[in-house]
């Protein structure tokens, strides 16, 4: 088609050098546009700017830090040895190997009930959570006195946080209450320990996540 | 905590920063976003994006701004109030300095051959691996330094191994400690194998020990900070006083060097200064390792700046500066921003706001935010009920509020004005006393909590797009062009891109109508904008031209006809043009079309095209615009579609590209009576 020739004509095809609002349009090249919005001008041509999508959300419920390790250990001496409980459920208990440190890294011979060492409970991935209840006896199996000391106690969350506590007491040598039943089942002493089997209650911790 | 809680968490507490954590080994990537004091981890899809709390029991300040960097395999956030988190990919910690490093003191210690128990007098945090530091007035030389605890058999003990004698028992005034790690800061950057911290205050920065500076510490020796502390050579730098506070941290791509980069370049409010810090440590004492690099050029925000290629953009008060165009200016007179063909828009930005500006380089392109804008805070109130003189207020999102606090209530109908907070109930919830007896169920509809400390969102009416694809040609370079400006279905908190291995994607945190945090991805493909619930939303498109003369500038002339040629066009398109003669500074409506029609005109047959065989975007030539109505120009006298030049204006909705416009006009004839022509 040929225009009318006493018609003038001007505009744009080519707008590669995109927008120059500082420019007075009545001076701007020809390759170049005032201002534009949601534009494109890649490739020369102006077009729609590529498209956005909103992303749907989908949410997860947070995850709460798990235990990785309760470590416990006597402060002092104490006869015999650590037995633990978390929430009601009994973990750690020698009962069935007295004589020996029940739990304890090397799980070395017990060399004798009156032991002044450490006593350690190690728990790997323990049952428990924030908030469950730790308590804390000490087992006394075949003699005739026990003894309990204070405890530290170290709870290792999944993140690396550390939640440090300590508790019992200490109490020198008392008598021991006896704990024989009678009449004694034939299995009994293959099946629950020592002559006599008793735990003393010797303090508890509440599992806290620390915040700094 | 459920799903459907962390969800509206995110979306409706305040917005406080965004970083990317990039697993080079496994060619993945996720973002962390911190909201309202809540880190989580964004994993996305193609269309979903997947939200996880990362730490439901440690919350961070709730309202301040947070600032992340990867170094490493590590990803720190700060923002400058509590202990930085370090994210290893999986989990989030505390830095262990300050609070979270308190002496413990040490009972004794006792050596046996090259191993030393050390007993503390209360259980300790260390285990094995761990680094810690002996110290004390009583302590002797040889444990005062820095050892790795070989085993910690028990709350109270733990093992170290000694590479010189030392006395059989050490009692006395002794502590142990870890080695102080990340300190409580701000902006951040990793480079040279550092980690460099600016304070919280802004005023100086410390940098952290050397990646692998430690044969057995390997990577996570960058997390210490025991250099700072412990070396002569340590210490914090400061920008000269005329550069303002630091506001960004950055190191600029070298070529030709070992690592790659070059000297830290630290920004300030109105001036940059560079440390040379690839010089050992041990050095920096002695050279002169700190040079100003600008005198009154300064960067706005650390998330504006943006590498592209050797060069570094940023956002400065008077708009979007160059590293190397800054520098080249430095010896001339004139020294101006590289936007000046936006200035239209980043003149109009609020200067105190431009704190929260970011930026990304994505598909060849400088993406970054303009038109920012703050609210004030608004806590909608759930709830209220009274019980007696007190009320019980619920509110949407964490007050913030403390026991005696005062608080401003609005729209209640009831309890609007000043009260004190009488207890705190928990994190959404707080009681006041009240004078007089209300009802008992108040409708909380339009109330809110108006008194929130430190209560601002944040948001960007859109973005500016400066595309570097003209420089790639290689026959015909021409300078990066503008595209103007783009702007989403909801406004945008923060740009961010995401390296999956061969993959770049960009997003935005986005700031829906009614202020809740959306997820947008910036796509590279053509059409309509995309909701999550899968709505489409037609992009409005808009073009304004130079202004036409028709090579004749100084001759009168009458609007009579456009012609426009369009193509790519998807679905319904809906145009509207507009023109003003000369300088009028009204558009004038000339013609409004639809191009309608069936979802392609043809089949593509070219076998190499990426067009889709059906489907294909339909196009139109040659739309003829009538000639313009015959409306009185009240500034002349003249018809409006008279005029020496005309300018148009396009807008369109929908998917579409202009291949041509054209516009035809009569010259007229001037008379000695100048103005009669119409």
């Amino acid at each position: 088609m040929k225009n009318d020739p006493s018609l003038l004509a001007d505009g744009f095809d080519d707008q590669t050098r995109g927008v120059d609002a500082a420019t007075p349009p009545e001076i701007l090249p020809a390759d170049t546009a005032v201002f534009a919005g949601n534009v494109a001008f890649r490739g020369g041509l102006p077009h729609t700017r590529p498209r956005l999508r909103e992303l749907a959300q989908n949410g997860v419920a947070p995850a709460i830090p798990s235990i990785t390790e309760i470590l416990i250990s006597s402060l002092g001496p104490q006869d015999d040895d650590l037995m633990v409980k978390i929430d009601g459920v009994v973990v750690a208990d020698p009962r069935y190997n007295v004589g020996r440190y029940n739990g304890e890294v090397n799980n070395v011979a017990n060399p004798g009930f009156a032991t002044s060492g450490f006593r350690v409970i190690r728990l790997p991935n323990p049952i428990g959570q924030i908030g469950s209840l730790v308590e804390v006896f000490v087992f006394d199996g075949y003699a005739s006195l026990w003894r309990s000391s204070r405890w530290t106690a170290r709870v290792t969350f999944s993140d690396g946080k550390i939640f440090l506590t300590s508790g019992g007491q200490t109490r020198s040598p008392q008598s021991s209450v006896w704990g024989l039943p009678s009449p004694i089942p034939g299995n009994y002493y293959t099946t629950q320990g020592g002559w006599y089997v008793q735990y003393y209650e010797n303090g508890s911790f509440t599992i806290e996540y620390p915040t700094p | 905590m459920s799903a459907e809680l962390t969800l509206d968490r995110f979306r409706r507490q305040v917005y406080q920063g965004v970083g990317g954590y990039v697993d080079v080994a496994a060619g993945q990537s996720h973002a962390l976003v911190s909201v309202g004091g809540v880190i989580f981890r964004l994993t996305f899809s193609d269309t979903e994006v997947t939200i996880s709390d990362l730490n439901p029991l440690d919350r961070n300040n709730a309202t301040a701004w947070a600032y992340f960097c990867q170094a490493e395999s590590y990803l720190v956030i700060q923002n400058g109030v509590d202990l930085p988190f370090i994210y290893d990919g999986s989990t989030l910690r505390r830095s262990r300095t300050g609070a979270n490093n308190p002496d413990l003191t040490v009972a004794q210690i006792t050596q046996s051959g090259t191993t030393a128990t050390v007993e503390t007098a209360a259980p300790h945090p260390f285990v094995a691996g761990d680094y810690i530091e002996l110290a004390g007035p009583d302590m002797p030389a040889v444990y005062s330094s820095q050892f790795y605890v070989e085993s910690a058999a028990t709350p109270t003990t733990f093992t170290i191994e000694l590479e010189s004698s030392a006395p059989d028992v050490v009692t006395g005034d002794l502590v142990a400690r870890y080695c102080p790690e990340v300190p409580v800061g701000t902006i951040m950057a990793y480079g040279q194998g550092r980690l460099f911290v600016a304070s919280a205050d802004f005023t100086e920065m410390v940098a952290g020990d050397l990646v692998q500076g430690d044969i057995r510490n390997q990577v996570a020796n960058l997390l210490r900070f025991t250099e700072t502390t412990y070396l002569s050579e340590g210490g914090a730098f400061r920008l000269p006083t005329p550069a303002g506070r630091i506001t960004g941290l950055s190191f600029v791509a070298t070529q030709d060097t070992a690592t790659g980069q070059g000297d830290l370049t630290v920004y300030g409010e109105h001036g940059a200064g560079t440390l040379y810090v690839s010089l050992p440590r041990e050095q920096w004492k002695d050279q002169a390792i700190q040079r100003v690099l600008f005198t009154n050029i300064g960067c706005t925000s650390q998330d504006s700046i943006v590498d592209v290629n050797g060069d570094q953009f940023f956002r400065s008060l008077d708009g979007e500066r160059s590293y190397r165009m800054a520098r080249a200016e430095f010896s001339s007179y004139g020294q101006t921003p590289l936007s000046a063909e936006v200035s239209r828009v980043l003149d109009l930005d609020n200067p105190d706001y431009l704190d929260r500006a970011s930026g990304v380089l994505f598909d060849n392109r400088l993406i970054f935010t303009c038109a920012p804008r703050q609210a004030a805070f608004r806590n909608e109130i759930a709830s209220i009920t009274v019980e007696g003189l007190v009320a019980t207020v619920e509110t949407e999102r964490p007050h913030n509020l403390s026991l005696g606090e005062q608080v401003d209530l609005e729209s209640t109908a009831y309890l609007d004005g000043t009260h004190n907070v009488s207890g705190i109930v928990d994190e959404v919830t707080f009681t006041i006393a009240i004078l007089a007896p209300v009802p008992s169920e108040l409708d909380p509809d339009g109330a809110y909590v108006k008194s929130e400390p430190a209560g601002v969102e944040f948001s960007h009416d859109g973005l500016i797009a400066l595309d570097f694809t003209p420089l790639a040609s290689m026959s015909n370079k021409t300078p990066a062009a503008y595209q103007g400006g783009w702007y989403g279905p909801d406004a945008v908190r923060q740009v961010f891109t995401l390296t999956s291995g061969r993959d770049k994607r960009a997003f935005f945190i986005g700031s829906a109508e009614d202020g809740s945090n959306s997820v947008w991805e910036i796509t590279q493909e053509s059409g309509p904008d995309v909701r999550a619930n899968g709505t489409e939303v037609p992009v409005p498109a808009w073009l304004e031209s130079r202004a036409f003369d028709c090579q004749s500038p100084t001759s009168l002339k009458r609007l009579v006809r456009g012609d426009i040629w369009l193509s790519d066009l998807v679905g319904d398109v809906d145009f509207r043009v507009y023109y003003r003669p000369d300088q009028n500074p009204t558009w004038t409506l000339w013609y409004e079309f639809t191009v309608t029609g069936p979802a392609a005109d043809g089949a593509n047959t070219d076998p190499l095209s990426k067009i889709p065989v059906t489907g294909a975007p339909r196009y139109r030539t040659q739309v003829t615009l009538p000639p313009p109505a015959d409306t009185e120009n009240v500034a002349d006298g003249r018809l409006l579609r008279c005029g020496f030049t005309f300018q148009v204006r396009l807008e369109w909705t929908g998917v579409a590209k202009v291949e041509k416009f054209l516009i035809y006009a009569n010259e007229l004839v001037e008379g000695l009576q100048m103005g009669a022509q119409r």
